[in-house]
């Protein structure tokens, strides 16, 4: 012990007082240095902690968020296409609603115009026969003028009174 | 109350039932003088016609006319009188007739209100009517 201190000149006194000095830079840097920064330090990794526990937070929100996000839009699409399954069906209905009216207006036309014409025939028809029967009529009154004489005209009565 | 021609014509009648030529007479002269008295000379005709009828009623005449195109001679007068006899159950037939071309032909018989139609034209009315149906 006695070499080493031989050897490196120590200075008891001068040791000690490097000691107290150094004690004495210590604590001043230990409380107005290392204790501030050692608290900024710890205050910081709190906060880096807090903001990475929040990033972690944030993304977990997110990807929560994308999966309702995904969701919902499952959903809408999954509602838009029950509506436009519901609007091509009801379309589908209508136009069939649709089409069986213009059948049955189609069909109350023709009939219409099948009674129209069945009615002109008969009315030209019943025309003709009464055109017909005007013309036989007034010949056979014309012959009957010319031909009948009293001896018919007194068979035609005996054949009536029988 | 006014009284009907018929039954003045009513009045009549059984007051002259049954009586003589030379009664009738004197019977027709009251009744005429009534009617005066009445003031009812404006009704003798229609009074006269109610009386034609219960007097044929009653005895069973029956008044006909006979309507034809030619005209009828007697055998057929004779014949419709007999038709018309078999048709009213009358005892008796009164015939007039008439003469009308239009009817063409056949004969058209009004007895009473009833009427039998056997002319030519309305047969051939019914055929035109046949022709059109």
């Amino acid at each position: 012990m006695e070499n080493l201190i031989e050897t490196f000149h120590i200075d008891w006194r001068l040791f000690i007082a490097q000691v107290i000095n150094f004690a004495i830079v210590f604590s001043v840097l230990y409380w107005f240095a290392f204790k501030p920064l050692a608290k900024v330090m710890a205050e910081r990794t709190s906060k880096i902690a807090k903001s990475l526990d929040d990033a972690k937070k944030v993304e977990e929100k997110l990807s929560e968020t994308q999966v309702e996000f995904n969701k919902a839009i499952a959903e809408a699409k999954k509602q838009a296409n029950s509506i436009l399954e519901k609007a091509a069906a009801d379309a589908d209905i209508k136009k069939q609603a649709e089409i069986k009216r213009a059948k049955e207006e189609i069909g109350q036309i023709i009939n219409q115009e099948k009674q129209k014409m069945q009615t002109e025939k008969a009315a030209t028809l019943k025309e003709i026969k009464k055109e017909v029967a005007d013309l036989v009529v007034a010949s056979v009154e014309k012959v009957l003028s010319e031909k009948m004489d009293e001896k018919k005209d007194k068979e035609i009565i005996k054949k009536i009174i029988k | 109350m006014k009284i009907k021609a018929k039954q003045y014509a009513v009045s009549l009648y059984e007051t002259l039932d049954g009586k003589s030529s030379s009664e009738v007479k004197v019977v027709i002269k009251k009744f005429v003088e009534l009617l005066v008295e009445k003031n009812q000379l404006s009704r003798a005709e229609k009074i006269i016609d109610e009386f034609i009828k219960i007097w044929n009623s009653k005895r069973g005449i029956v008044e006909a006319k006979a309507i034809s195109a030619k005209g009828l001679d007697k055998e057929t007068i004779k014949l419709l009188k007999n038709y018309i006899v078999k048709l009213s159950g009358a005892k008796e037939v009164m015939m007039s007739q008439e003469v009308n071309k239009d009817i063409l032909g056949g004969m058209v018989i009004r007895y009473g209100d009833k009427v039998v139609d056997g002319s030519l034209k309305t047969q051939l009315e019914d055929l035109k009517i046949q022709l059109i149906k």
